[in-house]
């Protein structure tokens, strides 16, 4: 492309002027990467190839095509480019005198091989463009299945947060063990399969003492220990274990067999947890109260199956920690504690009332005392009596609070007579009980507080503060008529409903006697009519009560 | 649409369309990106030359057949590199198309916008060597992200990311000298999927904080050292931007 002109082209001088003008023209149609000198380099040679082409015999066409290839090349590709190059060209060539036939040849042959070299250039680059295309269409749908990727994990990670969360909201932090909720939702799926189940309900003994003397922290451990223990006890049965609340655990066994006997898991638990255990230095020896329920014969309510295994877990812990007892289906049983859980509601609404109802003299069938008494009235089952109101108190522990709430109340039915108030079993024991009746208020001469359970001390400290005591449910127990002056005892209702059997009317009496000289006068509840008043005047008893008593029907 | 506008085959049916659409509402488009094109080739040529630099990263949107920043800057040196940014998943394909087998060139797939991930992409692939001067290339770049983005802060972070010694290449669309063809514009690009922003002299000024503009400053591209003297359409073309570069002192 480089040879020298050899036939009688423009002079340098022109093709150097064609070239400045073709290069300024053609810059301004089309954006041609390269210095303007170097255009104008290019162009000039160029300019004189189709000078070359031009004048060559025959016309050399092809030289000329080769031309327009090249414009496309240098990118002279913008919209009026060719329009330009012709005109330049066509112009130049005009001025050399070539004869027009062969002006138009040569300056058509450019435009072929420009137009040619164009159409290829845009063919490939659409090809590549096409390509291109095609690429990132793959690689976005390889982003689309990679952040698919990255969604599972993320979906993966949140459902394995989500599981840990159900994890903590279902076991207990401290041992890792399932909790009440989760233990319960398993009871009632096992329950529903209909296979039969044992559930434990254990409280470790002396939790308590161990928080106390060797710190909270040992107790936790304490805790931990258990844990393992007890799942190590039931690793090879058919069982879960849970942690209730604070030495609390609850063992759910599926059996096989119906009934089976609750004593040799029981043995094996104990074993378990009678390893000694080291706690921060110090040997700790680890024992459990255990309460045992079974369906069948339970029905298939886990929740009155966990309570029935509470009850008997209580039952057990009366008969001394370390035992263990099995409840059976009650459903008087359980209806009792439907109503014990209701009463303090019951109470709260005011439906609980104090009444109080006079003992009368037998032997002249004068009111001499007022009795001091609870009322609940039941909307379905009516009015219920003091004692079932306390026994059902006592089973909620609610009879503490009672027996404070009738202390106070005590004092608006204070009327002539003296007043008698007789305590539930929990308040009895308790030495609140003498702050109960100093807030009171009540005139110790004219109050007599009657006790089921004579505790010693608090007693003492009745006699002390100079109100006079009284102990009902008695069954003839002289000891506690021994050690503090009893003002009165009242009969156990067993006995008084059986004193006409000809031995226990005996042993009444004997009782009635001892009581007398001891110093205490005898009361007897729950006498109906003038025959029985009778009988028990004869007998030796001193006062009466009775759901009559005030109409002097005695 | 760039390429289109460019005389090239590498576009869509869509950028034609709207190219021609633009075309016919500022009929000196065309002409315009040539003039754009022909500043970037300058300044890439006069960084070479001038300042030494042998990096570049182009944030400019598009790629043509001919003329793109690593063909120029390595007909100079080939020991120079170049790395591209592109937004548009395609162009970055196409860019490797055309970059295929020309070492030291790379394209990103990344948002200008990410500074930091841009440069630290670029320092720990061993793109660009960032202890040593790099030319930032800007040129039809700024005008098409979004009007919310804070530029000056965008360039200031790629400021603080190269040594002394760094230029900051821009060219920017602008309505100062011909409004009524810029707005013709604006409404054009701004149903299309590209709108664009134009920005007074000022505000292009003022993307240059922290440079020291080399002279003449922030000018049209007739004025900036040009090679030759502009013809009248390139003239008025080239009215519709502001161009500069500027060295990080």
């Amino acid at each position: 492309m480089t040879k020298p002109l050899h036939n009688a082209g423009p002079a340098p001088v022109e093709l150097d002027k064609l070239a400045r003008k073709w290069a300024y023209l053609v810059s301004m149609t089309s954006y041609i990467p390269l210095p303007h000198k170097e255009i104008e380099r290019q162009l000039r040679e160029l300019a004189h190839e189709v000078f070359a082409a031009a004048e060559a015999e025959p016309l050399d066409t092809d030289r000329a095509a080769a031309v327009g290839e090249q414009l496309v090349k240098l990118h002279c590709v913008g919209q009026s480019s060719l329009r330009c190059s012709i005109d330049v060209l066509t112009a130049g060539l005009l001025a050399e005198s070539l004869p027009g036939e062969r002006v138009v040849r040569v300056v058509s042959a450019v435009a072929c091989g420009y137009t040619e070299s164009v159409r290829w250039q845009t063919v490939e680059q659409q090809d590549g463009l096409s390509q291109a295309l095609l690429e990132a269409v793959r690689n976005a749908e390889e982003g689309r299945r990679d952040s698919e990727t990255r969604h599972d994990a993320a979906v993966t990670e949140l459902s394995l947060l989500r599981s840990e969360l159900s994890h903590q909201l279902l076991h207990d932090v401290l041992t890792a063990l399932p909790n009440r909720q989760f233990f319960t939702t398993r009871l009632e799926q096992v329950l529903n399969t209909g296979s039969p189940t044992t559930v434990y309900q254990l409280e470790v003994n002396g939790l308590g003492t161990i928080h106390d003397g060797l710190g909270r922290q040992a107790g936790a451990g304490l805790l931990r220990i258990v844990a393992d223990r007890l799942k190590g006890a039931m690793a090879s049965r058919h069982a879960m274990v849970a942690r209730f609340e604070e030495g609390r655990f609850a063992i759910l066994v599926e059996t096989a067999t119906p009934m089976l006997d609750p004593a040799p898991v029981i043995a094996t638990i104990d074993a378990a947890l009678a390893e000694p255990a080291y706690l921060d230095g110090h040997t700790v020896v680890l024992s459990a109260t255990t309460g045992v329920v079974q369906s069948p014969p339970y029905g298939a309510d886990p929740v009155a199956l966990l309570h029935a295994a509470n009850l008997a877990l209580r039952r057990a812990k009366e008969l001394g920690a370390g035992r263990w007892t099995r409840v059976v289906p009650d459903q008087d049983d359980w209806h009792e504690l439907r109503l014990a859980a209701t009463l303090p509601g019951a109470w709260r609404t005011g439906q609980v009332r104090v009444e109080f109802r006079p003992q009368v003299r037998l032997a002249d069938g004068l009111p001499v005392r007022l009795d001091t008494r609870l009322r609940w009235e039941h909307a379905e089952l009516g009015p219920l009596p003091h004692e079932r109101c306390v026994a059902l108190a006592e089973r909620t522990g609610f009879g503490t609070r009672l027996g404070w709430w009738l202390l106070d109340q005590a004092e608006a039915w204070l009327e002539d007579l003296p007043l008698t108030v007789a305590v539930p079993p929990s308040l009895a024991t308790d030495p609140a009980l003498l702050e109960a009746v100093c807030e009171s208020g009540l005139p110790a001469e004219r109050l007599q507080v009657s006790v089921p359970i004579p505790a010693p001390t608090v007693l003492k400290g009745l006699a002390a503060m100079g109100v006079g005591v009284a102990v009902h449910d008695w069954a003839g127990d002289v000891t506690c008529l021994s050690d503090t002056p009893v003002q009165a005892v009242r009969l156990a209702p067993h006995l008084v409903r059986r004193a006409a059997e000809p031995l226990i009317g005996r042993a009444v009496r004997d009782a009635m006697a001892l009581a007398h000289e001891a110093g205490a006068v005898v009361v007897v509840d729950g006498i109906r009519s003038g025959a029985e008043a009778d009988w028990w005047r004869t007998a030796g008893a001193d006062l009466a009560t009775g759901p009559n008593a005030r109409k002097g029907a005695l | 649409m760039l390429d289109y506008l460019l005389g090239d085959g590498r576009n869509f049916a869509a950028d034609r369309r709207l190219a021609d659409v633009l075309r016919r509402a500022v009929p000196d488009v065309t002409v315009l990106v040539q003039v754009g094109r022909s500043f970037m080739r300058r300044a890439v040529t006069h960084l070479l030359a001038a300042s030494g630099v042998r990096q570049f990263l182009d944030l400019s949107v598009g790629t043509t057949a001919v003329g793109n920043v690593h063909e120029v800057a390595r007909a100079v040196d080939p020991a120079c590199r170049v790395v591209y940014v592109h937004r548009d998943p395609i162009s970055v394909v196409h860019t490797k198309q055309l970059i295929a087998g020309t070492e030291r060139t790379t394209v990103l797939h990344a948002d200008p916008r990410d500074t930091k991930e841009i440069m630290a992409t670029c320092r720990d692939g061993g793109l660009l060597d960032v202890t040593e001067p790099i030319g930032l290339l800007m040129v039809t770049c700024l005008e098409l992200l979004p009007g919310s983005t804070n530029l000056v802060k965008m360039v200031a972070g790629y400021r603080r990311s190269v040594v002394a010694g760094s230029h900051l290449v821009i060219c920017h669309l602008t309505g100062d000298r011909r409004p009524a063809e810029m707005a013709a514009l604006v409404e054009v690009m701004r149903a299309s999927s590209d709108p664009v922003q134009p920005r007074t002299h000022e505000e292009v000024h003022r993307l240059f904080t922290g440079f020291e503009l080399i002279p003449p400053g922030v000018v049209v591209p007739g004025r900036w050292h040009a090679e030759r003297q502009l013809g009248p359409t390139e003239q008025a073309a080239a009215a519709l931007v502001h161009v500069g570069v500027g060295r990080k002192p």
